[in-house]
């Protein structure tokens, strides 16, 4: 069995672990990323929308676009890519850890001193939300559907019902209309919108899609192929309300109702998990519980925008080097997050810290909302917003000195 | 019970329904209001001891839907004939299949789906049984028994995996310990091996995860898992290999006679002629028994839902934690409680729910949320949260709630082994063994002499799972070839090389849902979501057909390329 | 309307006529612009993939628009280049096709595949 070692090793090649090994390279760190697709670039391989990079390049880009430039920015640094190769298992060792890889060439060990996980996210499963009924063929996740439009080049179906409005829902509704698929609607179990009202605006208000707020799917009809689903007004708490239920006649479901952080590699370690977040606890640094072992990208938190994730990951990158030659990872401080939030990410802090962006999603709808974040009552951190959404990711800038005290995070609308 | 108090208990319940008896068998006919009406009808003339309840009672309104029949209609079959032909290509019926390869006949197997091993045999929780419930003297509890202890040398010839992982029955009363005697004195017609019992301290030590106001459990150590369809597949791929012709997408729709014998078949792919028909339709097999003029029993479709939960929750046990079986008895199931299966998940389950649905594979959210429930308070860590998917099985019953292993009442060359309802997975191999003897028989009769066929091979190439060898031998076997060493599946670790083993092995069927079947590709905690489109390609340049022509189960997975919508569109 | 110009997504009107009109509820010039150009004439920038021929590492090629595209062509746009394929290599951003006007740049690069890969 084949063995390399490394100062730094990366597991996922999306744009966190792309970023994250730029970064944790050019600090002068040997490193290697290791993928188990063919080719770079994640889950942005298959957006090929526009919307990306925004805020990092001022441009529209697409997302393979965006991919395309990280790859190449990778690939004129000595940094070793290793495609078609799977994270197997990872055991934490005196000096760091060994990750046990399958690919083509063989099964190897690659040790590492730090090592950044970037195993971005999966989604949720239409029986993770109790969607019963029968099982015929034509139900997808989103995320798979564009995988089969993107990448395969064949359509899922002719006449599809979306379940959920989340970004990726909206902008599988927009995909689907353009390759001549016939979409029904959006469905959507909130009574309000999941994704960003722009996609609204540009993914169905362009084509006509109607967008059906407070419904749900509750049941899948068909025995070959999907002939219909039933769908129901749902009450507050997201319960379809009996009596309330119809039947939408369709031969394909896409299902766009969330994302989950996937860690199972690294479970096994010991990491301390945040419930908030069903990912690590992690610093600023998005460095986890263990020394020399971080958590970026969408197996952090997950993120709306790919620009968060590559400067994140860029500051991953550099201290996971740093970590790799022993620097020290300094005392922690938690974050303590208020009731308003949904989560707060980092939720430790390493002193000293400096200036810190604290990532956040509210619970809900939240107007004229002042968030305070102070350290034995002295204020590090005030941010104004004049709305906050869950659709939306959102931070605030903390500056915390030497203090030792935790950090809380308190908001009042006003 | 008299029949005259039976026709007086029928009238009661139901005024416009009537009794006889005819040919031995009590024959219910007339109206009922309900459907648990027709249930109760038929519970009491199976308390008759008759050659069986054939229960015509309907329910005005109430129909149950048609079988499911492929779409596919050729002349395949059609004027051929056959020494044997064993309808169902469940469990039992491919295990009937594989013993009847141990002889030179030409013996073919004609199912209706298209796979083997989709109906009750895929859809069930996988537990070999120690056969603790049964009652003595039942058919039951006899092939129970005996199939039980065959699945260790079955499970060594054909390569499926099968431990015994013990099971515990945790008393939820105190008073359940004076049921001792009683369990101790069944064991002497009924030998359970290596019983033991524990106590409360005992069993809070071994099942950490049973909650601690639980009185003690009877430990059953020949309890075993497998994976039902695996178990099936197998026997299926080693009888084929063996000879046996397997029709698949084919249903029997039809019997001819003469003279109290079967003359010819008719299904969707032509009319043909067997000398000894043996019935392993499971829930279909009194329809059988009807279209071969033998029908002397009546099945009554029990459904069972089961949810499976990620591995993530394999730490709350990795035996069998069941209830004690007492207030289901009426139910006729085994209690259910929680399964660790053969990969590591856990199921809950199953529920018994009575309906007129032979083949109704849909769930509800009311069940799945009752079988939680249920089972936390056995086993309190218990959350829905974890929670991947979930599944619903109809169980074959009969109204005597008995298997039925017999050579026909009035029909010469057919062989039933029908109502093999829970445990015949279990029992299957073992009722194999006995309509293999009943089927020679009849041959015999017919002068047929079935010798021995010499090539018989009882092994199955060997499954190679690249994830279970250590590192070096992973390695070697990846040098060798490299397709093992691409991981397709990301949840269950599935590399390209054990998919193209499902799509190359004996008896391949290149859909989705099979090559899942084979080899777990598709199974894991993402549910194909990343994995769904690479293995349909696969399967495409496998089969040489355009990756839109690939099946998910029985319907297509895709609809069209996109480059194709474009026309589509123009004709719509 | 709501701005998609970034994620922000302002809520903006227009008010006055075609030649005099008057944005509000914009926080930055960028929302101005797309006001304007959404009441006269919306426009979209296309995204989608063409087919590529075999031995060039992907199936499909993502392109985008190099400009906007009125809305209402999107759609049939879209469905024209569905008879396309690329069977030589490309860099990113290189021109690929056009359709009349529109021209499409490749929004990833394509190389030919080393014999030893797949
Ligand atoms: C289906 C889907 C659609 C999305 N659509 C949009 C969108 O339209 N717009 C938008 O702004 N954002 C979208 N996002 C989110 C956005 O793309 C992410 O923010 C970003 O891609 C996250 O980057 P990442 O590097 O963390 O993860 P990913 O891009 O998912 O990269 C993870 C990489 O890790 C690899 N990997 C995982 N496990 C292993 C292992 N065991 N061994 C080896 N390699 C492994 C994977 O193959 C993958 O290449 C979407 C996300 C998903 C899941
Ligand atoms: C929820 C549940 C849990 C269970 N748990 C266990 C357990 O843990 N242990 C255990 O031992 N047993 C268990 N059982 C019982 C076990 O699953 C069944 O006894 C066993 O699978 C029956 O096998 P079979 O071959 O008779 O039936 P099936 O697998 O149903 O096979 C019958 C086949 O006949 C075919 N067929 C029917 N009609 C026609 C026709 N006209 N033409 C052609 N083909 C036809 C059907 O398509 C089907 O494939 C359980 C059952 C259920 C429902």
């Amino acid at each position: 069995m084949r063995t390399r070692s490394f100062d730094v090793a990366v597991i996922g090649s999306g744009p966190a672990g792309m970023a994250a090994a730029i970064s944790a390279s050019d600090e002068g760190s040997s490193v290697v990323i290791i993928d188990r697709e063919g080719r770079s670039g994640g889950v942005l391989k298959q957006c090929v929308h526009d919307g990306f990079g925004l805020e990092r390049f001022h441009k529209r880009l697409s997302g393979p676009w965006y991919a395309q430039i990280e790859s190449d920015e990778v690939s004129r640094r000595p940094i070793e890519v290793h495609q078609d190769t799977f994270a197997s298992r990872i055991e934490k060792t005196p000096s760091g850890f060994s990750i046990f890889c399958s690919s083509p060439r063989g099964f190897e060990r690659i040790d590492c001193a730090a090592l950044i996980m970037a195993t971005g996210c999966r989604e949720r499963t239409s029986k993770q939300i109790a969607i019963h009924g029968t099982r015929p063929a034509g139900i997808f996740n989103a995320g798979t559907a564009q995988n089969m439009v993107n990448i395969h080049g064949i359509l899922p179906g002719r006449k599809a019902v979306i379940l959920g409005s989340g970004d990726i829902g909206l902008i599988m509704a927009r995909r689907l209309s353009l390759e001549g698929c016939q979409v029904i609607g959006v469905y959507e179990a909130k009574s309000e919108p999941s994704g960003l009202a722009r996609n609204i605006h540009q993914c169905l208000d362009d084509y006509h899609i109607p967008l059906y707020l407070g419904t749900t799917v509750t049941r899948c009809i068909g025995i070959e192929r999907l002939e219909a689903v039933e769908v129901a007004k749902t009450d507050s708490s997201m319960h379809p309300i009996a009596g309330t239920e119809q039947i939408v006649s369709c031969d394909t479901l896409v299902i766009s109702v969330g994302l989950i952080a996937e860690n199972e590699l690294i479970k096994p370690l010991g990491v301390k998990m945040d419930k908030a977040t069903s990912a690590p606890v992690t610093d600023q640094y998005s460095m986890t519980s263990i020394n020399g072992l971080f958590c970026t990208g969408n197996c952090r938190v997950v993120f709306d925008l790919v620009d968060t994730v590559s400067k994140t990951s860029m500051i991953c990158g550099r201290r996971a080097s740093q970590i790799a030659r022993k620097a020290s990872a300094g005392p922690a401080v938690q974050v303590v997050s208020c009731t308003d939030l949904a989560f707060v990410c980092p939720q430790v802090i390493r002193m000293p810290a400096g200036k810190v962006q604290l990532h956040f999603r509210p619970k809900k709808v939240l107007r004229d909302y002042m968030l305070t974040a102070s350290q034995d009552g002295k204020i590090i951190g005030q941010k104004y917003y004049s709305v906050l959404r869950p659709a939306q990711m959102e931070d605030i800038e903390i500056s915390a000195d030497e203090s030792q005290a935790e950090i809380r995070l308190e908001g009042e609308s006003r | 019970m008299t029949f005259r108090a039976l026709e007086r208990r029928i009238k009661s319940i139901s005024p416009e329904a009537s009794a006889s008896i005819i040919d031995g068998c009590v024959v219910l006919k007339g109206k009922c209001k309900s459907y648990s009406q027709v249930l109760e009808c038929g519970r009491l003339a199976a308390r008759l001891h008759s050659d069986g309840v054939v229960n015509d009672l309907y329910v005005e309104g109430l129909e149950s839907k048609p079988m499911y029949i492929s779409s596919i209609k050729d002349e395949e079959l059609e004027a051929k004939s056959f020494d044997v032909c064993i309808i169902g290509a469940g469990v039992v019926g491919c295990a009937i299949a594989r013993e009847m390869s141990r002889y030179k006949l030409s013996t073919i197997v004609v199912e209706k789906e298209y796979d083997v091993g989709l109906r009750a045999s895929s859809r069930n929780d996988g537990m070999i049984h120690p056969g603790i419930d049964l009652r003595p003297g039942q058919r039951k509890t006899y092939y129970n028994a005996r199939g039980n202890r065959l699945y260790d040398q079955l499970s060594k010839d054909l390569g499926f995996d099968f431990v015994r992982n013990g099971s515990y029955v945790v008393f939820d009363k105190a008073w359940n310990w004076l049921l001792l005697p009683a369990f101790i004195f069944r064991r002497i017609f009924n030998p359970i091996d290596g019983i033991r019992f524990y106590s409360r301290k005992k069993l809070a030590k071994l099942q950490g995860s049973v909650a601690s106001w639980q009185k003690g459990a009877m430990y059953l150590p020949s309890s075993g898992i497998v994976c039902p369809y695996q178990v099936t597949i197998s026997l299926a791929e080693n009888a084929y290999s063996n000879g046996v012709r397997f029709s698949l997408d084919t249903a029997v729709l039809g019997m001819q006679s003469k003279d109290g014998e079967i003359t010819s078949i008719s299904t969707n792919r032509g009319t043909f002629k067997a000398c000894v028909v043996i019935n392993a339709a499971g829930v279909y097999s009194d329809i059988i028994a009807q279209m071969a003029g033998d029908r002397f029993f009546t099945i009554h479709p029990r459904k069972g839902t089961e949810a499976i939960l990620d591995k993530e929750a394999g730490y709350l046990t990795s035996s069998v934690v069941a209830k004690i079986p007492l207030g289901d008895v009426k139910n006729h199931t085994k209690g259910g409680g929680l399964v660790r299966t053969i990969d590591g998940n856990l199921l809950v389950g199953p529920s018994a729910e009575e309906t007129i649905e032979r083949e109704d594979d849909s769930t509800s959210s009311s069940i799945i949320a009752s079988l939680f429930e249920k089972h936390s308070r056995t086993v309190p860590a218990l959350t829905q949260r974890l929670d991947i998917t979930y599944f619903s099985g109809t169980r074959a019953s009969t109204y005597e709630e008995d298997f039925i292993v017999r050579k026909g009442r009035r029909v010469s060359n057919i062989v039933h082994a029908a109502g093999i309802q829970s445990p015949g997975l279990t029992a299957s191999p073992a009722i194999a063994i006995d309509v293999c003897r009943l089927a020679l028989e009849i041959l015999r009769a017919q002068g047929i002499n079935a010798r021995p066929n010499d090539s018989f091979n009882p092994k199955n190439p060997q499954r190679i799972r690249p994830s279970r060898l250590d590192d070096e031998q992973r390695d070697a076997l990846i040098q060798k070839d490299p397709a093992y060493g691409r991981i397709v599946c990301r949840c269950e670790e599935i590399s390209e090389g054990e998919i193209r083993d499902a799509l190359t092995r004996p008896l391949s069927v290149m859909n989705m849902d099979s090559v899942k079947r084979r080899c777990r590709v598709t199974m894991g905690r993402c549910q194909g979501g990343f994995c769904t489109p690479a293995a349909a390609q696969l399967i495409s340049k496998q089969a040489g057909i355009p990756m839109s022509k690939v099946r998910k189960a029985r319907g297509y997975l895709a609809l069209c390329p996109v480059k194709e919508a474009q026309d589509e569109n123009q004709e719509l | 309307m709501i701005c998609i110009s970034c994620p922000r997504g302002c809520e903006l009107s227009v008010q006055g006529s075609s030649d005099n009109l008057i944005v509000t509820g914009n926080h930055c010039p960028k929302g101005r612009e797309f006001a304007i150009s959404e009441t006269i004439r919306p426009q979209r920038f296309l995204t989608t993939t063409v087919s590529v021929a075999p031995g060039l590492g992907c199936q499909r090629l993502a392109v985008i628009s190099r400009d906007p595209i009125d809305l209402d062509r999107l759609k049939d746009l879209s469905l024209s280049l569905k008879s396309f394929c690329i069977d030589h290599e490309i860099e990113l951003g290189q021109e690929v096709l056009r359709l009349g006007d529109a021209v499409f740049l490749a929004a990833s690069s394509l190389k030919k595949e080393k014999p030893d890969e797949r």
